[in-house]
């Protein structure tokens, strides 16, 4: 199909075969543009909305912003249901056809080579969470200092108890980081058995995920598909294992692959 | 929002979104792209505006003065 030259060219991905007619599910305007055995899917947009001053200006507007971003991953979404793609980050955009192929053409080897080792993977992003006041609620079950230092309170003098208790309130928090240390790493190492690749994100404080729990991991995984199911059954027998801990864990996908594209050339 | 994305507990937020088609792609390419410092004022913006929501939030809870 031809583009018009005069208007720009917004990308969201490239697949590694022709998505079959209406892949792109309800989007108007969607356009695949085949070129050298590469899929892209692209739409034409006006200068109006997506010059590069517009788009710097329309980017700091939340509600466009929001649906922007949510189309743009809902086109890319649809079309993973049949194919493996590379997406592209949001706001991707070539002024003529040209330039798009002298893309396509300098990375060719690179992005087929990425579509073939992202063939029949997903990737999956799992936040975990821990209820701060569950541990101090069951601390002397989880931490054995604590458990020693109740040992001996339950057998001291009003007044050597009353010193231990002042002591115990001092290690808390020490115990605490400790037991988050712990319990992220065997999460952690329990779900990475399952998957083929996964990057570790920085965990957020709570200011920024607006909850009461302390976020312990944020990580996302490249999984085979054949073993989500797995893998999300997986997540649930995490939360049940650790219920005196009140974790709770945010899993979702499948996302497009951002995290794990990775161009060699 | 993509009806497909899977998530056990809740809506996929707008900074989930972000995180990944803002900040972890093929960075390459394009004649337009939004650069790292607009990727920082987006952020910016949207914590002020979760911070202001919040804030809201808070003297809603304020207990009225009679």
């Amino acid at each position: 199909m031809p583009i018009d030259s005069d208007r720009l060219i917004y990308l969201y991905c490239v697949a590694s075969e022709a998505p079959l007619k209406g892949a792109s599910g309800d989007h108007d305007g969607i356009i695949i543009m085949e070129h050298n055995g590469l899929f892209v899917c692209l739409r034409h947009v006006l200068e109006d909305e997506f010059s590069e001053s517009n788009l710097k200006k329309n980017i700091s507007s939340e509600p466009w912003l929001d649906l922007h971003v949510r189309e743009h991953l809902s086109v890319i979404g649809n079309l993973m249901e049949r194919n493996t793609v590379i997406p592209f980050n949001f706001g991707t955009i070539y002024r003529t056809r040209e330039r798009l192929q002298s893309f396509l053409d300098q990375h060719a080897a690179g992005l087929k080579s990425a579509l073939d080792y992202l063939a029949d993977k997903e990737e999956w992003s799992v936040k975990i969470f821990c209820n701060r006041a569950k541990i101090v609620q069951n601390i002397s079950s989880l931490s054995r200092n604590i458990a020693d230092i109740d040992l001996q309170i339950s057998k001291s003098s009003p007044g050597k108890a009353y010193i231990l208790g002042k002591k115990k309130n001092e290690i808390l928090e020490k115990e605490i980081s400790q037991i988050y240390n712990a319990c992220s790493k065997e999460l952690f190492s329990s779900l990475n058995l399952m998957a083929r690749e996964y990057r570790l994100n920085q965990v957020l404080s709570g200011d920024l995920t607006g909850r009461g729990e302390d976020m312990i991991v944020n990580a996302a995984f490249l999984i085979q598909k054949d073993n989500v199911p797995g893998f999300i059954a997986k997540t649930d027998g995490l939360v049940t294992e650790h219920e005196n801990m009140g974790l709770l864990l945010e899993v979702a996908g499948p996302w497009p692959p951002y995290t794990f594209v990775n161009l060699s050339d | 929002m993509n009806d497909d994305l899977y998530d056990v507990n809740k809506e996929i937020t707008i900074l989930d979104i972000l995180d990944r088609v803002l900040t972890k792609g093929v960075v390459i390419t394009g004649d337009i792209v939004i650069s790292v410092a607009d990727i920082d004022l987006i952020y910016l913006g949207l914590r002020l505006l979760l911070s202001s929501v919040e804030t809201m939030e808070q003297m809603r809870a304020q207990p009225s003065i009679k």
